[in-house]
Formats: structure tokens, sequence, C-alpha cells
């Protein structure tokens, strides 16, 4: 079970997920992705005070939330660097798995944004592995 | 456990809106009990209203934009509790042409500052007592 400043930071990150989500409701499309972009930063921060925890399933958790998140804010490369990190512990299996279905969403993503479609189009992809 | 904020580039009309946007943001979190959240939005919403402020600070000429930039940005820093911020940008603010009504409302709110400082060193001279008696 994840307690202390990592559940802290874990729920902030949650609750400016949920407040992105209020204002692309709305048509704030700014404050979508500044409040994702800070969404990623705290899920991050909250991964990185869980890796050296022996909790592997909340561990790998919030590597996978954190890298969906950054999918969400287009930082491909960030995504797959928390991937790599998510996956590089023992995470368990169905969280493995499903770490590498947001690496495939990922090079899906830096395929279609090759070929010039919009970053928008693609975020509703990698909502459902957000913790 | 605050980050250096990332610099975003942008017009400063559209840096000034999104201050304005997180603010009301910031009001709806503090409506809903979110205080973590809000105390986040403000701070984001200061930081953009700071570099809204920045932005404009060097054109002496653009009034009421630029004072009307430092105002706001100094009552979100006085908000958030910054007070030494709050203070500069008040003076930033008063060292341009402000017109009359600006200029009024920038003393006032310097003099807020002044007491808010005067509150808290106060405090802390209290608390000092308490540790030394």
């Amino acid at each position: 079970m994840m307690t202390g400043p990592s559940h802290d930071t874990h729920r902030l990150a949650m609750a400016l997920g949920d407040y992105a989500a209020m204002a692309r409701r709305y048509g704030d499309m700014n404050v979508a992705k500044e409040l994702l972009q800070r969404a990623l930063y705290y899920e991050s921060l909250a991964a990185e005070l869980m890796a050296d925890d022996p909790d592997e399933l909340w561990r790998a958790v919030l590597y996978r939330s954190a890298a969906s998140l950054a999918l969400q804010c287009g930082e491909y490369e960030e995504a797959k660097r928390l991937i790599a990190t998510g996956l590089a512990g023992k995470p368990p299996a169905e969280i493995a798995a499903e770490l590498r279905d947001v690496l495939k969403l990922v090079k899906q993503a830096q395929k279609q944004e090759q070929k010039g479609e919009d970053k928008d189009t693609l975020l509703t992809h990698s909502k459902k592995h957000t913790a | 456990m605050k980050q250096v904020p990332k610099m975003r580039k942008g017009n400063i009309q559209d840096t000034h809106k999104l201050a304005t946007a997180l603010t009301e943001y910031a009001a709806t979190a503090r409506d809903k009990g979110d205080r973590d959240v809000t105390e986040e939005l403000m701070q984001r919403a200061l930081y953009y209203e700071s570099q809204a402020a920045k932005l404009v600070a060097a054109s002496l000429d653009d009034e009421p934009r630029r004072s009307t930039l430092h105002r706001s940005a100094a009552s979100l820093a006085l908000q958030c509790g910054h007070l030494e911020e709050a203070e500069r940008l008040i003076i930033a603010g008063l060292s341009g042409m402000p017109p009359d009504d600006i200029d009024t409302e920038l003393r006032e709110l310097l003099k807020e500052v002044k007491q808010r400082k005067v509150g808290k060193n106060d405090a802390l001279l209290s608390q000092t007592r308490q540790r030394t008696t």
C-alpha cells in the first residue's frame, strides 16, 4: 500500500489530471495542457519517490500512470523512459502488459506525428492507463 | 516539492489569459475544498502573470497594460504569501508611468504587503521570545 509523500504527490497529480479534463471539456485547451504538464511532473515525482520501494505493484502502477500522462502531453521520449524504468523492476505481469500497451501507443503516436497528425487527436487513446 | 517552472513562450496577452484562467480554476478548486490543487494553480497563475509583467516591463509607454499586469501579478504573489516578490512587482509597476487609479491601487497593495510583513515579523519575534524564555 502506498503511503506518505509519494501518495500525497500521486493524489495531487490525479486531481490535476481531473482538472485538466474539466478544462478540456470547457474548451480551455491552454489550461488543459498546462494542468496535464503539472500532473505529469507530480506523477513522475511520485514514481521517483517509490523508485527504491519494494512494493513493486505501486511502483509499476505509478510509472505506467506517469508514462500515460507523458504520452498525453506528447512527450514521447519521456514516456519511453518512464516505461523502461517501470519495466526495469519486477512489475506484476498485468502491469507489465499495460506498460507494454502504453509503449505501443507511444510508438503509434510517434508514427502518426511523423505523418503530420495533430497530437490532440491521439490523447484519448492513452487515458485509460492513468491510475 | 516545487520545480523550477519551464519557460513557456508566448505573447503577453496569451500569457496573461492563461494566468487569469488558472486563477479561475483555482477558485473552483477552493470552492470544492481541494487545497493542494488551489495552491498549485495559484502558484502557476502567479508564474504566468509575472512572466506577462516581465514581457512588458521594459515598455514604459505601454500603459495601462504595464502597471495593470504588475498589480495583478503582485496581488497573486500576495495571495500566495510571497511578500518579497509582491513588493518587487509593486515597485516595478510604480516605477513606470501608471495611470492615477492604478497608481493608487499599487500603493494600497504595497501597504497591505507591508502590514503582512510586520505581522509576519511580529509572529517570528514572538516565537523567538517563547523559545528563548
